[in-house]
């Protein structure tokens, strides 16, 4: 067409073959089009001033002439304008224009209109435009005009849309005008001014998106998909569906633009056409539900413009004829569905027969998929139309519907749905059966949604849902025999109606519980509904309310129920049954916290339930073992007492039931739980009692595993033990309970077996010798105290003998110095006896059992501290004691501990004090100095001079504390002698070293000590005179 | 009309009276246009002017006789020469003679009996028309005026519904109904159908409304079908028990009454077709005959909330079982239509003891995957 221009034509740069793009054409204005151009211009040539031709592509501004390189005469001209021109076109969109002639920028092409309107009609400016782009893409650009769903919130940013549609329709086409507030509009707006658009959306806070990435995209027709087949592999999903919403795009934004040409038939044409994009079989339900969403928001703008369009109601009636001749079922119900809404809407008596038409219209549809999703849409449109009143209202007449037909129409829906929902499961192959499982997960919602819009009808009063409503649900859910959604159908009964309704309609519940598939997971459906009134009951009572209406005997109906579904579905596996119990446990203790005995009842029914199954013992680590342990853990958790619990008879029958693993973790937890909170035993039966539950801490089991248990683990579990024996505590007066107490224990603990009692006996022996003291206290109250201070003590001996025959040596030791401490200061008949065997005791044990050198030291320094603090021995007794203890001193192998506890032993010569004495120490100086002396000679002995300094020294500060004590038999010469031995003899010998050092330092800090003794003498006449000493 | 640009010509105009105020209805042509005619009823009386304008005034038309006749014609399209004319009347409107000015004369047919409705089928076609001849010696100048003519009924006094079991032995077991057995021609078809068994997956289901054209007579009958409306009322495949609802409202298709044996040449008749179309193809169908008639249209139809009906359970004698025809897997879906025997499927001639009840089938689960 650009070469068939009479001026210059056929003279290069255009060709002669049809084929070509630039064909002449043959002969110039040899086509019509160019005809009527030339006639045209020619009729307005002398008014006009400038000849613009567009074309594409490659950003030029060109001038005449084509046909020849040289310029036009008035090229100055032209160029100057030219610039302006680009100027602003880049001002605006920032594209660069190039300027020049065609033949100079592009090349020679002859007959183009430009030419002739310049050349032939003689206009002065004329210009062929090559738009967009340089070349990337050429003719074809990527559109990128975008369309935003605009909505203005307020009336500020309303009468912004509406300037800006009034005054820039240049630039933003508005598809819809802007008519209130709130009214939403689509606005077309090109690339350039994006940016400008959204800025002004959000600075007036508009709510706006993206409705269409690329007009470009909707426009291209798309190829229709084959409707054959059945479902395709997940790697077409992605683009079925973009194929189906690309669909919908272009048929919608047709729809839209016939609604505002107010073209009702063929805008109901689109919407049929885009709706028939639902009749596929190939998606998944996934990218069902995408397509369905992103139609029925377009649905939505028909049914808006419908209810504009047929307010006063007239004429509805035509219009729901009308959308029925559409020959498909899934287009025309759907279609049905929105104008029946506007239908009701509009004309508010319709709106039972309507309801009953639309619902029953639906059944027509049979395809589970499809199904589903229409009746959901049908169940989201009318959600606010349904005749929500009280049969006795006076608005609800016999054409508007009461809240029974509200009911029956959900039901009908939700009946409708939840077989379709079932029939999913039986399509397709088996060996898709768990991706179909899957799916139907997915969809669970859209069944539930009915139930969710039954709970949502103010109207059903509590009769009504107990009558009609819940029955009617529940048959549905028990017929339909499928354990999916006979689960989930059941749990969201709990979850969307009432908890007061559940209350009054538990026993038909409950029934239809037992009624269910055998798949189905019974036990969690009521565990979410105990859990559910169970915290129902304690919000109740936090409002100060009985928890509970006295007249539901709401645990006896659970308990009741729970048995039959036990009973009902033997098959039920028992961890199962057991998870029950413990949903029953917990409902007792939230609903109906005073009475324990339902506790304990509920154990029972375990107890029975356990026999049923004739499970001995039951494994730790198995599912039902799991279950178990936490059925016993929640009362211990719940009371915080040991001594509750022991009011459960069936507690420890079900314990017993457990493996030894199972036994030992609740009996940890058992005693964490009394030592944490402070729970005392408080009599003999509780003792036997507790430690009975508590077995596998305190003797070997039969069915124990001996294999592998950390040694440390074993310590941490005893010493838990040895604390709760301190939790065995009687009432303050009551000491022969607490010494019953204390036996029991010793029975039980004595049973543990070598590696235990060393842990458990000591703290008992310890409350035995605290139970001795406050007998003792209470002497004047108790004629019997002595008697019963001895059996104490022999009971404490008995003990402490197990541990010898344990063959333990050190800790009897100590218990028995322990014992004979205890004994001496608690002052009855035989307590000397007492003592004396005790003391006698631990010394056999000394000589008998302790082999080793440091051991043996360690020993003998707590029998010599011991023996110094023991004041009821007579002389007889208490002088063989001593001498036998320096004996054993002087035995000692190495010669610095001999040396040491020899300096020890002195003292009990010095400190330690007998009957006769009456408590005075007893001063023998004699036998101290022999000590010291013999301690002197030993340390001589040692071969290390480093050794014998340092015991020196030490020397030198036991003679002078001795010294200082008065003990006439030492002198100042016995410490000068020593002084000067360490400063002559030892120290030259040692090499510089920090013990050299060290004993220096020390002997200095003596001498010091010394020197100011020595200076400052004191004044009282008893301290000895330190003059003599020689320090230097 | 002139002859050799000599020789005096005229145009002839058929002016009915009330021409303002009548009627219209419209009527497809033979080349399947449709046109506007001036609409009459049976019994009632046609009268007007006709003008004659001459073409070339102060010249005279000489005639042998101006007539006007009223005429009801069938005509066979593969007997085109041959036209039956069921009404003739005659009006002589002038004597031979000699016409000098342009001339009106009134006719007046008084009560015309027009027995049959127009109809343009595929093989036939049913006219009425008013035709003026001016008689002249060489050709005569003829004008012609196609009328409509709808035949009005009244509501028929038996109007039984339609209701039926059929199936297959062992796969298929449905019973329809629909809610009448004549429709008038803004009728609603109202109707049900339930499946007693079913075994076979069904993809869906589709009531069509069929044209039946007979022609001819004797051993020339000729058959032509039409599918006039294909209309899809299930989705899916249903189970046992399930009931779908038929609701097809006619007003919107290109309808006639039914007519049968108009003239001893040719009948339309109507059908119900339900199909059912499996996953595989396969087209199970069963045809009712349905009788089409047109009311008098005085009173504005309103909408049809038509409640839909209960079924009772089909009592003994009707109990009786029809199989479906089967049909091989068609190549499309027209033609299996048109492919299939049109004629009346004739009943099972079994006894109906020998047919197990249908709901001894009865089995609980829904159709599953062999």
């Amino acid at each position: 067409m650009n070469r068939n221009f009479d001026f210059h034509w056929d003279e290069g740069g255009s060709s002669d073959l049809p084929c070509a793009e630039t064909y002449n054409g043959g002969a110039a204005f040899s086509e019509i089009e160019s005809r009527i151009i030339r006639d045209t211009i020619l009729g307005i040539a002398n008014q006009t001033l400038v000849y613009l031709t567009v074309h594409s592509y490659g950003q030029y501004w060109l001038t005449p002439w084509g046909y020849t390189a040289d310029l036009p005469a008035n090229y100055d001209q032209l160029y100057d304008l030219a610039v302006r021109a680009v100027d602003k076109l880049t001002a605006v969109y920032g594209t660069q224009y190039t300027i020049g002639s065609s033949t100079n920028v592009l090349y020679v092409n002859t007959g183009p209109s430009d030419d002739w309107a310049m050349g032939g009609a003689g206009i002065p400016y004329a210009y062929t435009l090559e738009l967009r782009d340089t070349g990337k893409y050429g003719f074809e650009l990527p559109a990128e005009y975008q369309v935003y769903q605009v909505k203005a919130k307020d009336r500020v940013s309303f009468d912004v849309l509406v300037k800006l549609y009034n005054e820039r329709s240049d630039v933003y086409d508005f598809w819809t005008e802007p008519r209130y507030v709130d009214f939403t509009t689509d606005v077309m707006v090109p690339p350039a001014f994006t940016k400008t658009f959204v800025d002004v959306l959000e600075a007036f806070n508009m709510e706006y998106h993206i409705k269409i990435d690329d007009v470009q995209h909707t426009i291209i027709p798309m190829p229709t998909m084959s409707k054959s087949g059945s479902m395709s592999p997940l790697e077409d999903q992605d683009k079925l569906l973009d194929e189906a919403l690309s669909v919908v795009k272009v048929q919608a934004l047709q729809m839209k633009r016939c609604l505002d040409k107010r073209k009702l038939m063929d805008a109901l044409k689109h919407a049929s056409t885009m709706l028939g994009e639902l009749r596929t079989s190939l998606l998944s339900p996934k990218s069902y539900y995408e397509l369905y969403m992103a139609i029925c928001d377009e649905l939505q703008h028909l049914e808006m413009y419908l209810l504009d369009e047929f307010q006063n109601g007239r004429k509805v009636a035509d219009l729901y004829e009308l959308v029925q001749y559409a020959g498909n079922i899934i287009p025309r119900l759907y279609l049905l569905v929105t104008v029946g809404v506007v239908y009701i809407k509009t004309n508010e008596q319709s709106r039972r027969d309507i309801l009953r038409d639309l619902v029953e219209m639906c059944r027509g549809v049979q395809h589970p998929l499809r199904g589903l999703f229409l009746r959901n849409y049908l169940l989201q449109c009318t959600r606010n139309l349904l005749p929500d009143l009280a049969e006795n209202d006076p608005l609800a007449t016999e054409s508007y519907g009461n809240v029974r037909d509200a009911v029956d129409f959900i039901q009908l829906n939700f009946s409708e749905m939840n077989k379709l929902w079932v029939r999913m499961a039986y399509q397709g192959h088996s060996r898709d059966k768990e991706r179909r499982e899957r799916e139907r997960q997915e969809l669970r919602l859209l069944v539930g949604t009915n139930l969710v819009r039954l709970a949502q009808l103010d109207s059903v009063d509590v009769e009504l849902y107990k009558k009609v409503v819940l029955p009617g649900i529940l048959e549905q859910v028990v017929s339909c025999r499928d354990a999916l959604a006979q689960e989930y159908l059941m749990e969201c009964i709990i979850q969307v109606f009432p908890d007061e309704v559940h209350l009054d309609t538990l026993h038909t519940y409950l029934k239809a519980c037992a009624e269910l598939h055998t798949d189905v997971k019974v036990h969690v459906i009521l565990v979410a509904l105990v859990e559910r009134l169970a915290a129902y009951g304690q919000r109740q009572q936090a409002l100060g309310q009985p928890p509970i209406p006295p007249h539901i005997p709401l645990f006896d109906i659970f308990s009741d129920q729970i048995g039959n579904i036990a009973q009902a579905r033997p098959e039920m596996p028992s961890e199962n049954l057991v998870s029950l119990q413990v949903s029953l446990i917990s409902l007792a203790f939230r609903c109906y916290p005073e009475k324990i005995n339902l506790v304990d009842k509920v154990l029972e029914s375990t107890l029975v339930a356990l026999d049923k199954i004739a499970v001995e013992k039951v494994d730790f680590d198995s599912a039902l073992g799991k279950e178990l342990n936490r059925l016993l853990r929640m009362p211990i958790s719940h009371y915080n007492s040991l001594v509750t619990l022991l009011q459960l008879p069936h507690f420890g029958q079900v314990l017993q039931r457990l493996d030894f693993n199972g036994r030992k973790s609740v009996a940890l937890h058992l005693v964490n739980n009394a030592l944490d909170n402070e729970t005392y035993i408080t009599t003999q039966e509780h003792v036997d009692a507790v430690l009975n539950m508590l077995a596998p801490l305190i003797c070997d089991q039969p069915d124990q595993v001996l294999t592998g248990q950390d040694a440390e683990d074993f310590a941490e579990e005893q010493n838990l033990m040895a604390r709760m024996i301190h939790l065995l505590a009687a009432e303050d007066t009551d000491l022969d309970q607490q010494y019953r107490m204390l036996t029991s224990a010793r029975k039980q603990f004595g049973a543990g077996g070598a590696r235990r009692i060393p842990f458990t006996l000591p703290p008992l022996i310890y409350e035995a010798f605290k139970l001795a003291r406050k007998y003792f206290d209470v002497r004047q109250e108790d004629e019997l105290w002595e008697k019963k201070c001895e059996k104490i003590f022999t009971f404490c001996h008995q003990c402490i003998a197990a541990l010898v025959k344990a063959e333990l040596a050190e800790l009897p030791l100590r218990l028995f110095l322990q014992g004979a401490l205890a004994a001496s200061q608690i002052i009855f008949g035989t307590h000397e006896t007492l003592a004396y065997e005790f003391i006698s005791q631990a010394f056999t044990l000394y000589e008998e059992e302790i082999s080793d050198s440091k051991a043996q030291f360690a020993a003998l320094t707590l029998m010599a501290a011991s023996l110094e603090k023991l004041d009821c021995f007579s002389e007889e007794n208490s002088a063989p004691v001593r001498s036998k203890c320096a004996l054993l001193a002087s035995a000692l192998l190495r010669k610095p501990d001999q040396c040491r506890a020899l300096i020890l032993v002195s003292n009990l010569f010095w400190s330690s004090t007998t009957k006769e004495l009456e408590g005075k120490p007893m001063r023998d100086g004699k036998k101290v100095l022999e000590c010291l002396r013999k301690a002197g000679k030993v340390a001589t002995e040692c071969l290390d001079p480093g050794v014998q300094a340092q015991l020196i020294v030490e020397l030198v500060n036991v003679y002078v504390h001795f010294f200082h004590q008065g003990n006439q038999h030492i002198t100042v010469t016995h410490i000068n002698e020593l002084i000067s031995k360490v400063r002559q003899d030892l120290l030259p010998q040692l090499e510089n070293s920090d013990e050299k050092e060290l004993i220096e330092r020390h002997l200095g800090a003596s001498c010091e000590m010394l020197r100011h003794r020595r200076d400052n003498p004191s004044t009282t006449s008893d301290t000895p005179s330190y003059q003599g000493i020689i320090l230097d | 009309m002139s002859f050799f640009g000599f020789g005096q010509s005229a145009e002839i105009d058929i002016i009915l009276d009330g021409a303002a105020t009548r009627r219209t209805a419209e009527v497809k042509t033979e080349d399947g246009k449709k046109e506007r005619l001036f609409l009459f009823f049976d019994g009632e009386s046609l009268s007007g002017k006709v003008n004659i304008t001459l073409k070339r005034p102060g010249y005279k038309l000489e005639h042998q006789g101006i007539k006007i006749e009223f005429l009801g014609q069938i005509e066979l399209y593969y007997d085109r020469g041959n036209q039956h004319e069921f009404t003739s009347l005659v009006k002589e409107l002038a004597r031979p003679g000699e016409l000098h000015h342009n001339t009106s004369y009134d006719f007046d047919f008084n009560q015309v009996e027009k027995p049959y409705e127009v109809y343009t089928g595929t093989n036939v076609k049913l006219r009425y028309f008013l035709r003026v001849t001016v008689v002249r010696r060489l050709t005569d100048l003829v004008k012609e005026v196609d009328l409509a003519v709808h035949t009005l009924s009244s509501y028929p006094e038996m109007n039984s519904s339609i209701k039926m079991e059929v199936g297959i032995e062992d796969s298929l077991h449905i019973e329809f109904e629909y809610n009448k057995s004549k429709y008038h021609l803004k009728d609603v078809i109202v109707g049900k159908i339930y499946f007693l068994l079913v075994r076979i997956k069904i993809r869906h289901m589709e009531i069509a409304i069929i044209r039946r054209e007979t022609t001819g007579s004797g051993p020339n009958v000729f058959n032509e079908n039409e599918t006039i409306a294909k209309y899809e009322i299930m989705d899916g495949s249903p189970v046992r028990g399930e009931s779908i609802p038929i609701r097809v409202f006619l007003a919107g298709y290109d309808l006639t009454p039914t007519m049968r044996d108009i003239n001893k040449k040719f009948s339309v008749r109507y059908y119900l077709n339900l199909v059912l179309v499996d996953e595989e193809e396969r087209r199970y169908f069963k045809q009712q005959e349905i009788t089409l008639w047109r009311k008098g249209d005085r009173i504005r139809k309103s909408l049809q909330m038509a409640p839909v009906p209960v079924t009772t359970p089909t009592n003994g004698e009707s109990d009786q079982l029809q199989a479906f025809e089967k049909i091989p897997t068609p190549v499309s879906e027209e033609a299996s239509l048109e492919d299939s025997p049109t004629e009346e499927p004739a009943p099972n001639p079994a006894p109906s003891e020998d047919i197990p009840r249908v709901e001894s089938y009865a089995e609980g689960v829904p159709t599953e995957d062999a």
